[in-house]
């Protein structure tokens, strides 16, 4: 083993692959951090330019790229209110009360923190345990996964917002879109009104940078007026909040527990960083002896999304390393740099380029280390322009959303998603109902139908096999007791705001 | 004088038949119907490349992907048919796909085949500690427990779908097709063992076969593939069918003629290319030629050979 790391490490620490790593931090933390751009179309653009570059090169630039990118979204959903990448929808969620608060700055330090311990556990998990994570991934069937997700579901009900009613809204909103498109089994269109872009449903990417960002600045135009000439209310002066070894201490099993979960959700296909940022911030909601301090500030829920959507990366490489299966499009895409070299991912990849792989592992490693350099100058820059007044700033990120919703499907008809869904998510939020809840909705509620369908395609309508494997039936088991502890905690809560009201 | 003007005229005969090579506009975009960056995508740039090589043309690839591939082929039909836009297409989003769902494109009246460049390989594969080592073992497990075989489609009405709907049909055979969302899930569920097979492509199962993961145990495309050449083929099975799927290279209707041979020779020439062959080995895609003109009536065929079993599968539109 040390001799193979060895190996590796000659292998991957060249000159050019740390300036690879560095480049790719840079261009992916850049473009997460720009509202309506990341990391994923960077690694699209550059994927075509890789086939003239060396394998490990190329993969740490795009590895990097794309860890860049996922970091680089909380910047502006700290800041702004406008989630630089869909992954950090959550982060936003306390990110942006703590900068209202003057606190920025921390809560800035605090997602980077989060997000390198988190990469770092799920890359030690890749380099050590990819085996036993990959068979454990793999005895998620249809039934064992529609179990998790409805566990999911029930854990990130409350998401964003106080009133159980206003959440339901917001879920039940968040279903109904997600039901565009065609029947997952049976390709036959539903709701599309015979819109032919409406086949594949609605585009996430433009949605979300609609629902999200789009709207978000409407919203801050409209209560802002000529009230006050910076985004976001930003409090005058320089923020010089630090985050202090105290803060730190009080989030270490909250960035644990969601790096723990962001490395599971990251080796499960399917599965991606945007749920795995939910469940960890939900999850720290949940345990939380104070929940009702969350969404209003609380530095712990910025801590815990960071840790679990940073922890998707590294684990996701888990099965594409040990199976060959991409876990997420990003891997797709990097995949295809990989084999046009040569170098198939799969089972085969261990043994015929055992070096190759550790090598790779080893540069995701120094890709952790080095983002705090790339960051934090980012930071700085965010802050700053911060201070620059609306009127300079909002036009220029309408356009980058613009931009950002049309280059998927090269398509003005998500540019018109993207308006749409600006107008609903400024409605909701004028009505205080979540568009974070509507966001996780209507990515997990697809996967519930489609694996609850799977499940009883395989059973034949047998509905024992919800609880038939250990698997399954342990989050049965798990979401009927969550179920009870959020109703329990309900109750606790309204009876003792009954019971301060009534002492008053 | 009369010297000049025959030198002249010497010029003029002289460059005709260059500028009857020359293909206009020297600049053309390449819609392609798949998202960017995956294997196929890289394959298609590698042969446009190439083909744009031979031309002295630039080829500029877009990626306009979605709904099955449909969304491209729209955008591709309604783009200008001066030669100056061309698109790559797969088989079912034209043979397909418009007998089950309103496409606002029609495949035959909208767009011109310049070339087939590259079928699909398919095969039926199982686990590797599956007990069928054969297809008559798989065969004859099915007969015996109708229904108890599970097998994971990469979405219905995909020709992975409907070859294994109609090996059903052929041989007697009844089991439970289960549908995933990609090849990816599909394999997943194969791995860990909740389904029993799939139907998938074999480029992208490769690495697996080779470590023993999975195991192939028949070849639903025509011919046998090199990394398992012991893996007989439908038709050696005695099947009259088999599962065919292209990507072809098309224009929109309209397109002068001779600019159609013009593509259908560069991209002939650049399918039969060994750097080509060599780049997209790599890929474990393995291009092939066939002309605009015969696979245009091969998609006729297609068309009216699925024709009826859509209809019994109750996939038609209209249904």
């Amino acid at each position: 083993m040390f001799e193979l790391l060895a190996d590796a490490a000659s292998l991957a620490f060249t000159i050019e692959n740390v300036i690879g790593v560095l480049i790719g931090l840079m261009l992916g933390a850049t473009l997460g951090a720009i509202p309506g751009l990341n990391g994923t179309m960077a690694i699209a653009l550059i994927v075509p330019l890789t086939y003239f570059w060396q394998p490990l090169f190329s993969i740490a630039l795009l590895m990097g790229c794309w860890k860049g990118s996922i970091y680089g979204g909380s910047i502006t959903a700290i800041l702004l209110n406008t989630p630089g990448t869909p992954e950090a929808a959550a982060t936003a969620i306390d990110g942006f009360p703590l900068q209202q608060k003057g606190q920025g700055r921390k809560a800035l330090h605090m997602a980077l923190f989060a997000s390198v311990v988190g990469a770092i556990i799920s890359d030690v998990l890749l380099l050590g345990a990819s085996g036993p994570i990959s068979t454990l991934a793999l005895k998620f069937g249809p039934a064992e996964l529609a179990m998790l997700i409805l566990f999911s579901l029930v854990l990130v009900a409350g998401t964003g917002g106080e009133s159980h009613l206003k959440g339901l809204i917001s879920t039940m909103l968040g279903i109904l879109i997600a039901v565009v498109g065609l029947d997952p089994m049976t390709a036959q269109r539903r709701m599309t009104f015979d819109i032919l872009e409406l086949d594949g449903g609605f585009d996430l990417l433009a949605m979300l940078i609609g629902l999200l960002v789009l709207s978000e600045i409407i919203n801050q135009i409209w209560e802002g007026g000529a009230r006050d000439d910076y985004a976001g209310d930003a409090p005058k002066g320089l923020d010089r909040s630090r985050l202090t070894f105290a803060e730190i201490k009080d989030s270490a099993g909250v960035i644990f527990r969601s790096s723990m979960i962001g490395s599971f959700c990251g080796a499960l296909p399917g599965v991606g960083a945007i749920t795995a940022a939910f469940l960890g911030y939900d999850q720290a909601r949940m345990s939380s002896p104070t929940p009702e301090k969350f969404g209003k500030g609380e530095l712990r829920g910025v801590a815990a999304p960071e840790a679990a959507n940073n922890a998707v990366c590294g684990s996701a490489l888990i099965p594409l390393v040990t199976l060959g299966i991409p876990g997420s499009l990003s891997v797709a895409v990097i995949m295809g740099a990989f084999m046009v070299h040569g170098v198939s991912p799969g089972p085969m990849l261990m043994i015929e380029h055992r070096e190759l792989v550790y090598a790779l592992f080893l540069l995701l490693l120094l890709s952790d280390i080095l983002l705090p350099l790339v960051a934090l100058p980012l930071v700085a820059v965010g802050q700053r322009l911060v201070a620059i007044p609306k009127k300079y700033l909002f036009p220029v990120i309408v356009v980058l959303c613009g931009t950002g919703a049309y280059s998927t499907h090269q398509s003005l008809f998500d540019v018109k998603v993207m308006v749409g869904f600006a107008i609903l998510g400024f409605v909701m939020k004028r009505f205080q109902l979540s568009p974070a809840a509507l966001l996780i909705a209507f990515i997990l509620a697809p996967m519930a139908e489609i694996y609850i369908r799977q499940a009883l395609r395989i059973s034949r309508g047998e509905l024992s096999v919800f609880v038939a494997s250990p698997l399954a039936g342990g989050f049965a088991l798990a979401t009927v007791a969550l179920f009870g502890w959020s109703y329990y905690r309900g109750r606790r809560a309204s009876r003792q705001s009954a019971h301060a009201r009534s002492a008053e | 004088m009369t010297r000049l003007i025959s030198a002249l005229a010497a010029c003029i005969l002289a460059a005709t038949p260059v500028a009857a090579q020359d293909y206009t506009p020297d600049e053309v975009k390449l819609i392609v119907n798949f998202g960017a960056g995956g294997t196929t995508d890289t394959a298609a740039r590698i042969i446009a490349q190439n083909a744009a090589e031979r031309l002295g043309i630039e080829i500029a690839a877009m990626n306009k992907p979605g709904a099955g591939g449909t969304l491209g082929i729209a955008e591709l039909s309604k783009s200008k048919n001066d030669g100056s836009v061309i698109g790559t297409v797969n088989m079912p989003a034209i043979a397909i796909i418009p007998q089950m769902r309103s496409v606002p494109y029609n495949p035959k009246e909208d767009l011109v085949q310049i070339a087939a460049v590259m079928p699909y390989e398919y095969a039926i594969f199982v686990r590797g500690d599956s007990p069928w080592q054969t297809w008559e073992d798989l065969v004859a497990a099915a007969k015996d427990k109708p229904g108890s075989i599970t097998y994971g489609q990469v979405g219905t009405g995909t020709t992975n779908h409907l070859v294994m709907s109609r090996i059903a049909e052929d041989l007697g055979i009844d089991w439970t097709d289960v549908p995933f969302q990609s090849g990816v899930e599909a394999t997943s569920a194969l791995l860990g063992g909740h389904v029993d097979l799939i139907n998938n492509t074999i480029a992208s199962l490769v690495s697996s076969l080779e470590s023993g993961d999975v195991r192939a145990i028949l070849i639903t495309s025509e011919e046998r593939f090199s990394t398992t050449p012991d893996v007989p083929t439908m038709s050696e099975k005695g099947f009259a069918f088999s599962q065919i799927s292209w990507m072809s290279i098309a224009a929109p209707a309209g397109i002068a003629d001779d600019k159609r041979s013009l593509l259908e020779a560069a991209f002939r020439d650049a399918v039969a290319d060994p750097k080509v062959l060599e780049a997209t080995g790599k890929l474990d895609l393995h291009p092939r030629f066939m002309s605009g003109a015969d696979y245009e009536t091969l998609l006729g065929n297609m068309e009216t050979e699925w024709s009826p079993i859509l209809d019994e599968m109750g996939l038609k539109s209209g249904n």
